[in-house]
């Protein structure tokens, strides 16, 4: 059996990976043109201390209802592996065929029955996020999205793209102080609230029912 | 009849103390658990010598025909390669182009280490690949291959651990590789892998046993198992002679299927007049009252009962039926016509399957005798010693005993569908004679072997003289068997 050592190579792997995530998105600001696509990245880190929970992280592709989102995944890594596949499971809301937009539970050929020792976390992350570029309602998880998806493509869209911006977009200060003057409180001490919690929504808000 | 046959199988036969007839056919078995990696090595040698290929493309090929030699030779040598790949022994170059991430893989930027471990090669930490050149360490093929052993019989199919290569891991990889329990596992896929797809091998279908047989020409014959129960090549279920195949499944279709109930309905029951519901006549007096309903109406010509008296003749003497019948009224005389025809089949398929199932309780009486006869073989050897070789007989006679059972219940079935009134008559004659000496054997051998036991009775004479009766029996009943 393989011991940590092939988990701990691959976190490295993956983390060295986003960095230069990170180094990508400091030039996009500074030279939009020389942009290497940050949507081809993926990325993971350990929960806790845990080396067999992880969370990775795939950026929504260009041009498809899912661009601009994050998407949050939920990894865990069975005592088999790699001879066994990892436990993949959406955290993020997502409206597609192949997704349950219950559970999150994928449908992926290589998390199942395709599933070979050679492949990582990695190569199975980047085949998630070809699978958002590519659904295959045939093969669906989610009967409901699988028939939205072939007798109504449009409304399939829209659907998609407002999950997108509900549950996969961070959102901005000015977004979050909107939505809690939206429930009645007036725009500074929102500001106020959400400075002293780090523009933690949730906190804030919290805070602010509490008095 | 082309048939195959083993060196090493033969003695066990003679030990077996079951030769019959039959077994001239000369057929070789393979217990579920035996270790035959042999016998499917020898035909792959063949092939190996054939093509110039090496032991472990042969076992594919033989495969990926299902064992049939001229199934390969016309297909194999115009598809070489197109066949190569689909069997897993020739490098798809395309599909792996297919999902260029492998390419990615961390291990790949670093030649020299594991792709599953991510560990350096080294002397420690040797490499093996197969000739798609995709390379793991020695630990993590054994990993491998026992995962896949542990997982069931698809474990023969394996493919090389990288992503999207179809070449499929050799046989002598698991040979290699794997160790103690898991190689046992894997010998008993291996060996399923031959019996399972090769058309000349059929599992006995007997519960209890683990023995499958091989036989070159699957005509509508029999074969013995070496458990001692015969059964049919050609459909694999317990031995049905003198019936042919089709006969026996359709009369087992017969036997199961609602089609009876429906004729049974038929024969007893006709549909209240008033509420539809089917009544049943179970006495023999024409006034019914419909159960569901409470209709009353006459069994025979379905008119109200309240209608009939004296002027149809009496309650009890319905003529309206006559009446009706002598007017030409076609539907009624039809309907019963009909009724009638169909409850002379009934009882001549009771008749029949009552002694078919009959002869079928035997024959099962008779298999739950046969552990106590060699409980009693074992004792007359101990307490009078007896040799063995002397006490066969009453193997023989139970096991003659069984297929004449087995014989006799499908001359039942034979006679049930043969319409030829004089092959019959001859039929019969025949059936009669194997019935009655089948009984006689069946008797003898039920009785108590007890007395033949008793130290005290040193006189062997008795003993002699039983021994001679069942022989004399149970080369009468072979005989006809065999004739019929
Ligand atoms: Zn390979
Ligand atoms: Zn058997
Ligand atoms: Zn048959």
């Amino acid at each position: 059996m393989v011991d940590n050592g092939r988990i701990m190579k691959e976190l490295k792997e993956l983390q060295e990976a986003t960095k230069n995530v990170i180094t990508t998105s400091y030039q996009q600001q500074s030279n939009p043109i020389t942009l290497q696509s940050p949507t081809q990245q993926v990325q993971a880190s350990i929960v806790g201390d845990n080396l067999r929970h992880w969370t990775g992280t795939i950026f929504g592709p260009k041009d498809t209802c899912f661009e601009g989102g994050i998407f949050k995944i939920d990894i865990e890594i069975p005592g088999e592996y790699p001879f066994k596949p990892p436990k993949m499971r959406f955290i993020t809301k997502i409206w597609h065929p192949n997704i349950s937009s219950q559970t999150g539970a994928i449908c992926l050929d290589i998390l199942k029955n395709e599933w070979t020792p050679a492949l990582t976390i990695r190569t199975a992350l980047i085949s998630l996020q070809a699978l958002l570029c590519a659904p295959e309602p045939d093969d669906p998880q989610d009967a409901e999205v699988a028939r939205q998806y072939k007798s109504d493509k449009k409304l399939y869209e829209y659907t998609a793209k407002m999950w997108t911006e509900n549950f996969a977009k961070e959102q901005t200060v000015d977004d979050k102080v909107k939505k809690l003057m939206e429930m009645g409180f007036p725009e500074d001490i929102c500001k106020e609230a959400l400075e002293r919690y780090d523009n933690d929504e949730n906190l804030a808000l919290n805070f602010l029912l509490g008095g | 009849m082309q048939s195959q046959h083993s060196n090493n199988y033969e003695d066990d036969q003679d030990d077996y103390g079951w030769p019959d007839e039959e077994d001239k056919e000369q057929v070789s078995y393979h217990h579920q658990f035996d270790n035959d990696e042999k016998r499917q090595l020898e035909k792959v040698q063949k092939l190996v010598e054939l093509l110039g290929c090496s032991q472990d493309q042969g076992i594919a090929i033989m495969r990926f025909f299902k064992w049939n030699m001229d199934k390969l030779q016309n297909e194999w040598f115009s598809n070489e390669r197109r066949l190569g790949i689909k069997m897993g022994i020739e490098f798809d170059n395309d599909l792996s182009k297919k999902f260029p991430l492998t390419m990615q893989s961390l291990a790949h930027n670093n030649q020299g280490y594991c792709m599953i471990c991510y560990g350096q090669f080294s002397q420690k930490n040797k490499q093996d690949n197969m000739s798609c050149g995709h390379q793991f360490c020695q630990e993590d093929w054994r990993s491998y291959l026992s995962q896949k052993v542990n997982e069931g019989f698809q474990a023969v199919q394996s493919k090389c651990p990288q992503h999207l290569c179809n070449m499929v891991v050799p046989h002598s990889y698991f040979v290699k590789y794997l160790q103690k329990e898991d190689m046992k596992t894997y010998m008993k896929w291996f060996c399923k892998a031959y019996t399972d797809d090769n058309k000349n091998v059929r599992w006995c279908p007997y519960s209890g046993c683990d023995y499958c047989v091989e036989y070159q020409d699957y005509g509508e014959s029999d074969v013995s198992c070496k458990c001692g129960n015969s059964f049919c090549f050609k459909c694999g279920s317990e031995s049905h002679r003198p019936c042919d195949c089709k006969q026996t499944e359709t009369w087992k279709n017969k036997n199961s299927a609602e089609s009876e109930n429906i004729t049974w309905i038929m024969a007893n029951t006709k549909q209240c007049p008033e509420c539809r519901k089917p009544i049943e006549k179970n006495q023999g007096c024409n006034h019914m009252t419909c159960k569901m309903c409470s209709y009353e109406f006459c069994w025979l010509c379905q008119g109200k009962w309240s209608e009939h008296g004296q002027k149809t003749g009496g309650y009890y003497n319905c003529n309206k039926y006559e009446e009706l019948k002598s007017k030409g009224d076609v539907k009624i005389s039809k309907d019963e016509t009909s009724r009638q025809a169909a409850k002379n089949e009934l009882d001549r398929y009771m008749f029949y399957f009552e002694r078919f199932n009959n002869h079928d309780k035997a024959e099962k009486h008779a298999r739950s005798l046969r552990p106590v006869i060699k409980a009693k073989i074992q004792l007359l050897h101990e307490i009078k010693k007896y040799p063995p070789s002397e006490l066969d007989f009453l193997d023989e006679a139970i096991n003659e005993v069984i297929k004449c059972r087995q014989v006799l219940k499908y001359t039942y079935v034979y006679g049930y569908y043969l319409k030829n009134q004089k092959e019959l008559n001859l039929f019969q004659f025949l059936q009669e004679d194997l019935e009655k000496n089948c009984d006689y054997l069946h008797e003898l051998i039920e009785k108590p072997l007890d007395p033949y036991l008793d130290t005290n009775i040193v006189d062997r004479s008795t003993f002699y003289h039983f021994k001679g009766q069942l022989i004399n029996y149970y080369q009468v009943t072979r005989k006809v068997r065999l004739s019929s």
